[in-house]
């Protein structure tokens, strides 16, 4: 048993300070990395709760139930930040980026610590396919907001619709990876192809919007 | 894996490719910018029935023969009900409110509904999910109507089958002895219906008659198991390019609503 809420305290006090030495675009994602360390906790606790209440097993609860948990906690959030602060698309993008990224970094930490990280094979599939997967959904999710807004078509329908994406993305990595063999093969690789997919459509991620931030 | 899933898995990859085919051409038409809202809507809706499909082709195939529990394909369909409507909505003229086809769509989806909670006992997500097709066949029957594209009798006759099939399936359901033997009219009343509003599809090209052929394939689909499942998912994929060519012609019509 390892005690998360300890771990999260560990990670995310050495970002706090870091808040003070830093303005705009990288405090805003320091921010969005201790919210998405933040949120990965909270999902932990609600799908602990539901596979307990509801007739899933535990490892049925993790492949049918996480993945609506876990997208719904990282998009609610970027969804705050889309309609409060009404930011471009490119402000937007190192949210979602740093929502995707401190949750991946907060799982991961949370499951080498419980189950070790002496085999570099496993490390490795937890750095690439688990990692990047969080990440994906959330920059699908942003390009999918970005088109809706490019088209005038923000609507409940359209939000639900690229939630829905996002979700069954992950529901896809989990139910592939769930059983060995050839199909889990595929679902480590998914979330990369998918990465070099979006990367290829034309999104350019964070690099070069903060260099003068320091 | 047994011989119905296999084909069922078999139809899933076809309609996965037909959906693709689908799905591409409108896409690139949105980025030459020869976009309508509709369009925009169906490519969306598109791409969530597709990712809904790539996750029944990896559940059957990876645990074949199992009843699939509440998983995330609801949300993608659920989706894409959504997305058709808001598509739907932005071609619909009919300025009234308030009319009495939203009484039949709630007695009709609201019928459905109290059947697949007798069928699976799963009522929270069957009528969180089935609240959206209250909504898109609503839409359909005021275009239907508003654009004239069927007479009276016509449409007086698709309300009578739909409540006759209805009434046959409850009948099947409180008499287990029945169950078998009320399979086959149901049968023949519910692809009666499909095959009539497939012609009728064909010969007008309108969207509200080819998504209206969409949902009732969609309704046939969950009334069934086995090969008649199968023969509604057949039904299913004709509907995808009739929606893209009816969805078109409408995009042709006018360009950015």
């Amino acid at each position: 048993m390892i005690y998360a809420e300890n771990v999260l305290i560990c990670i995310a006090v050495p970002l706090v300070i870091s808040l003070l030495f830093t303005k705009r675009s990288t405090r805003r994602f320091i921010v969005s990395f201790m919210t998405g360390m933040i949120v990965c906790l909270l999902s932990a606790y609600i799908s602990g709760y539901l596979a307990v209440s509801t007739s899933y097993s535990t490892e049925e609860a993790s492949i049918f139930l996480s993945p609506i948990v876990e997208e719904i906690m990282k998009f609610l959030p970027v969804l705050f930040c889309f309609f409060v602060f009404e930011p471009s698309p490119e402000d937007l993008k190192p949210t979602a980026v740093g929502v995707g990224a401190g949750f991946a970094t907060f799982e991961n930490c949370c499951f080498i610590l419980s189950s070790g990280a002496s085999h570099l094979g496993y490390v490795m599939i937890r750095g690439l396919a688990v990692g990047v997967m969080h990440l994906v959904t959330m920059v699908a999710f942003v390009m999918g907001l970005r088109l809706l807004k490019r088209y005038k078509v923000v609507s409940f329908a359209g939000i639900v619709g690229a939630l829905s994406m996002s979700m069954t993305f992950h529901g896809l990595y989990n139910l592939l990876v769930s059983e060995p063999g050839v199909s889990s093969y595929i679902g480590y690789a998914l979330p990369m192809l998918f990465a070099v997919m979006l990367y290829l459509i034309g999104y350019r991620p964070v690099a070069g919007d903060d260099e003068d931030n320091l | 894996m047994s011989d119905s899933t296999l084909i069922g898995v078999i139809l899933t990859i076809v309609q996965v490719a037909v959906l693709v085919s689908v799905i591409l051409p409108t896409a690139r038409a949105m980025l030459r910018a020869k976009t309508t809202l509709i369009s925009v809507f169906f490519c969306f809706a598109m791409g969530c029935y597709l990712f809904s499909d790539l996750y029944w082709v990896a559940y059957d195939c990876l645990r074949p023969d199992t009843r699939m529990p509440f998983a995330v394909n609801e949300f993608s369909e659920c989706a894409m009900i959504l997305f058709l409507s808001a598509g739907l909505e932005k071609v619909l003229k009919d300025e009234r409110k308030i009319a009495w086809e939203i009484i039949f769509s709630f007695a009709f989806v609201g019928a459905n509904i109290a059947l697949w909670i007798f069928w699976s006992g799963e009522w929270v997500q069957d009528i969180l999910f089935g609240i959206p097709y209250v909504y898109f066949l609503w839409l359909l029957i005021r275009g239907i109507k508003s654009r004239d594209l069927l007479p009276k009798i016509e449409r007086a006759g698709i309300v009578l089958l739909s409540f006759l099939i209805l009434a046959l399936e409850f009948v099947a359901l409180y008499s287990e002895k029945m169950d078998k033997t009320m399979n086959i009219p149901i049968a023949i009343l519910t692809f009666g219906g499909l095959a009539w509003l497939l012609i009728r599809s064909i010969k007008t090209k309108d969207v509200f008659l080819a998504f209206a052929f969409f949902f009732s394939s969609i309704m046939a689909m969950y009334s069934f198991a086995d090969l008649f499942y199968n023969l509604a998912t057949a039904a299913n994929t004709v509907a995808l390019p009739l929606m893209y060519f009816s969805m078109k012609k409408e995009r042709d019509k006018d360009d950015l609503r």
